[in-house]
């Protein structure tokens, strides 16, 4: 435009330049009635942050209003408003002030003839669209989840939850990331008690950045000396809603599809959402699965090692000898043997998760081949004890939530210790003080254990079976004990009842 | 901080130090299968049948296949000592893993062992984790370490074998009592102070040589010369081997002392012309009742049975859709039951072994009369008379009505 000819701009847009010193992606604009005269508008933003069609848009009524302003002497703000066909407007005047709408995502206009400036929220910016969660998949139900937008992630939610009682609290943090947080509750459902408790945790986190929600769940939690998750992750709106309806707290964070359920118990973790789309008898029949899973999980290499090592008269005499037979010429003891295995399966989950998606099928051979049936062959392991770990594994992967089914793993390999130590005794030793610390726990104040410890016949008609839904006709007690009825008593009306 | 690292130190050592101390891995277990106890001046002679896990599980290791058809699958070695656990003990001296009984099926008693009492054995098996007192007991007419030597093709373990004869017999037709060392030592303690133990053995088939079941080589033929058989009852008074009676009698005192689960039956059709028309009774259900009733110094035992079954065999005349014929069979199955309760009754007395537990159901009914004559019951058991009534229910006949036969010409 006029490269050659240095032209004054308002005072304030040099201050805002040197606020971000002088960043490249910090775009001004200016305009002019004609090239000699000072400079009328200045539009500030930053690249990237804001949404180009709604800037041209804006741009152009800028643009508009100073070829047109001659003369009259209309208010920008309204002038603005009648042509800028999207985004809210704000008057602001400090420079603080236009600093943070300049990292929101929002364009400054400042005018000479203005007092102050007036921004216009016009976010935008790369973003992904919306996907199917990749972490937690379904086989009924919706296929969307959230994505790293807290904006489209709300929406996600709000779309879902068309009630004037969901309220959508914003909170910024992170010095540096001033990342925004949103916290989602439904008023009149959700105990005040629970609510107050999250603000006042949230009020304490002071911290230069939140980069997922991860940082948020371990700042809020009540203890961090537990492998057990007290805090539910979920990337499926549908979750959050169900959770929401539940009488839990929901916090979405920016720049996360991960969005954080609170308060949560322990039997919640195994409870997915498709159950309530699912009919209730094979939901019921899924959930009992993942009951033995968590047992088999937790407990079958510690119980394996146990019994081969110290109570061999508990194995039935057949299986003994096919079991003796297997393990003959073993070097290892069972537990080094079953501890190798694990660390085996340990490592190339992990490797799993890393490397890129085209060397996977290599990893899978070496996996199953190479560390399976060579190991057997070669006499390093035994069989039984690769079926005890592949099973143990793929048991493990049956807990809807990864933050579970870690901390299962974890205690896995405290039990095959002692197991190895002390035989069943030692997985004893080992569960009694594992049930204690469960007990103990607790998650906003709600204990972990709840419908069992303390004992709330109400919630099992959702716990390790799921009722029909005319039998739920009230919330689970303590969490939503505010608002307990969410139908009708009698259940909704049968067409063609016979009475 | 201090606090946490310490109790973690105390917990590793915990594991580390006192841990694995009674650890034993399956590879060094000697699995038992079998224990035969034998007698020999004064030494105990005990033998074992010890599992060869791999010759077991065909698909072990690398070395897989069909390793089964060319080893043994059970080792057989015998040692001595003044007393059982020192033979056991001794064990180690020849062979390389520790003996382990907790699954040992099946104890076999040679002649010798049992007629000098048993009281040793009984409080080994009771005294000792790893031994059980569930373990079943036979005794034998000769050694007993000869019988441990002998596979039972096509069962691979022969101890496993013999005790799942046993459990057979049992659950089929009840011809032999299935006792385990403990009903023995509970036999001791009670009143009646008498038990029967079946005997095994080894029945020549066609003057077959019992060495050729010794080898893996049993397995490769269809017909083996010799078999191990159930034979005839050991009674046994306290602990000690006092005579033996048949197969028939063990089986009547099965039916007074209510083991008789399930059974078949041989009866004559009613109005039988000649012997060949029979029929077999199979009893699916039966139960014996005793009720003793003092008649001056004696007792007379009211037997009451009741059984149910279904006709499998006939080769009866009479139609058999005629009520009548049904009443007029389970009159005959009744009175063959009848027959086999007194033939066992009878041997029990020449035994002068009260084995039908007599005393015990005296004792609680008329403890004041027990009291006198406790000390000479063994004489009294003559003078018991038997009542015995037995209500015999034939359900059904089959899917065949009348018996299959050719038209009269």
């Amino acid at each position: 435009m006029h490269a050659s000819e240095k032209l004054a701009e308002p005072a304030i847009v040099d201050k805002l330049r040197r606020r971000l010193g002088g960043s490249s992606d910090f775009i001004v604009r200016l305009f002019h009635e004609d090239a000699k005269e000072h400079c009328k508008y200045a539009v500030c933003y930053i690249d990237g942050l804001v949404d180009k069609t709604l800037l041209a848009f804006m741009i152009e009524a800028v643009a508009a209003e100073t070829r047109e302003e001659a003369g009259k002497q209309m208010d920008l703000a309204k002038s603005l408003a009648s042509r800028v066909p999207v985004g809210s407007l704000t008057d602001t005047d400090s420079e603080d002030k236009f600093v943070e709408a300049v990292l929101n995502g929002e364009a400054v206009i400042i005018g000479t003839a203005l007092s102050g400036g007036l921004t216009v929220a016009i976010p935008g910016g790369p973003s992904r669209s919306v996907e199917e969660p990749s972490s937690q998949t379904v086989v009924r139900g919706p296929k969307d989840g959230f994505t790293e937008s807290l904006s489209d992630n709300v929406s996600l939610v709000r779309r879902r939850l068309r009630t004037p009682d969901l309220r959508i609290e914003d909170r910024v943090f992170g010095r540096y990331t001033r990342t925004k947080v949103a916290v989602v509750y439904i008023e009149g459902i959700i105990q005040p008690v629970i609510l107050e408790e999250l603000r006042r945790r949230l009020d304490a986190i002071d911290i230069d950045g939140i980069l997922e929600s991860g940082y948020i769940e371990e700042l809020i939690q009540e203890t961090s000396w537990t492998p057990f998750p007290t805090v539910q992750n979920t990337e499926r709106p549908d979750t959050v809603a169900g959770h929401l309806l539940e009488g839990h707290a929901a916090v979405l964070v920016d720049g996360t599809p991960f969005a954080l359920i609170l308060p949560v118990t322990f039997f919640k973790f195994f409870l997915s959402s498709e159950d309530y789309y699912q009919r209730h008898d094979i939901a019921s029949f899924v959930r009992i699965i993942r009951f033995i899973a968590f047992f088999v999980s937790l407990l079958l290499p510690s119980l394996y090692i146990a019994v081969t090592t110290f109570q061999q008269e508990m194995i039935p005499t057949t299986m003994l000898i096919s079991l003796a037979a297997q393990r003959e010429g073993v070097p290892l003891p069972a537990l080094l043997e079953a501890l190798l295995m694990e660390l085996t399966f340990e490592v190339i989950r992990e490797a799993g998760i890393r490397m890129p998606r085209v060397i996977g099928p290599a990893i899978s051979i070496v996996g199953a081949l190479v560390l399976g049936q060579a190991a057997v062959q070669a006499g390093l392991v035994s069989g039984a004890m690769v079926i005890i770990v592949s099973f143990t594994a793929i048991a493990n992967f049956v807990i809807p939530a990864l933050g579970m089914s870690a901390a299962i793993r974890i205690m896995r390999f405290l039990l095959m210790a002692l197991a190895g130590s002390f035989g069943l005794f030692g997985v004893l030793a080992g569960m009694i003080p594992l049930l204690l610390h469960l007990v103990a726990l607790r998650s906003f104040g709600v204990p972990y254990m709840l419908p069992v410890a303390p004992l709330k016949w109400i919630n099992f008609k959702d716990l390790f079976f799921r009722l029909p839904w005319r039998a739920l006709t009230e919330r689970p007690a303590v969490i939503g004990s505010r608002n307990i009825r969410r139908q009708r008593k009698q259940g909704p009306r049968r067409e063609g009842n016979r009475n | 901080m201090k606090r946490w690292s310490r109790a973690l130190c105390a917990l590793t050592a915990c594991c580390l130090l006192s841990g694995c101390w009674d650890r034993r891995e399956l590879n060094e277990l000697g699995i038992t299968a079998a224990t035969a106890i034998d007698r020999s001046g004064d030494e105990w002679v005990v033998t074992y049948q010890v599992i060869v896990p791999s010759a077991m599980w065909s698909g072990a290791g690398g070395s897989g296949g069909a390793t089964s058809s060319s080893q043994s699958s059970v080792h057989v070695f015998t040692s001595r000592g003044s007393t059982i656990r020192e033979a056991a003990n001794r064990a180690n001296l020849e062979f390389t893993r520790q003996l382990y009984f907790s699954h040992t099926d099946v104890l076999v008693l040679g002649k010798a062992a049992a007629q000098q009492g048993i009281t040793e054995v009984l409080d080994l098996y009771l005294r000792s984790f790893d031994a059980r007192e569930t373990v079943l007991l036979t005794v034998t007419d000769g050694e007993g370490s000869k019988i441990l030597r002998q596979f039972v093709p096509p069962e691979r373990l022969p101890g496993t074998a013999i005790a799942t004869i046993l459990k057979t017999d049992q659950e089929t037709s009840g011809l032999t009592p299935t006792v385990r060392v403990f009903d023995v030592a509970r036999s001791i303690y009670s009143d009646a102070n008498a038990i029967l133990v079946p005997e095994i053995g080894i029945r020549r088939v066609d003057g077959g040589d019992p060495k050729d079941l010794e080898g893996v080589d049993a397995f490769k033929t269809s017909i083996v010369p010799t078999k191990l058989r159930l034979l005839r009852t050991g009674v046994f008074k306290g602990a000690r081997l006092v005579g033996w009676i048949g197969q028939r009698e063990s089986y009547g005192i099965n039916w007074l002392t209510n083991r008789i689960k399930n059974t078949m039956i041989i009866f004559p059709c009613p109005g039988a012309k000649s012997d060949k028309e029979r029929a077999a009774y199979r009893v699916r259900t039966a139960k014996t009742r005793v009720a003793p009733v003092k008649s001056g110094q004696s007792f007379q035992m009211n037997v009451r049975v009741k059984s149910k079954g279904v006709l499998i065999e006939s080769s009866c005349t009479k139609s058999l859709s005629d009520p009548a014929t049904i009443a007029a069979m389970e009159q005959q199955i009744e009175k063959v039951i009848q027959d086999d309760i007194r033939l066992g009754w009878n041997a029990s007395q020449q035994m002068n072994a009260d084995l039908a537990g007599f005393a015990d159901i005296v004792h609680r009914k008329y403890p004041d009369a027990w009291k006198q004559m406790k000390n000479d019951w063994d004489q009294r058991l003559d003078q018991i008379e038997l009542n015995v009534h037995v209500q015999a229910t034939l359900e059904n006949t089959g899917m065949l009505s009348d018996t299959v036969r050719e038209k009269p010409s």
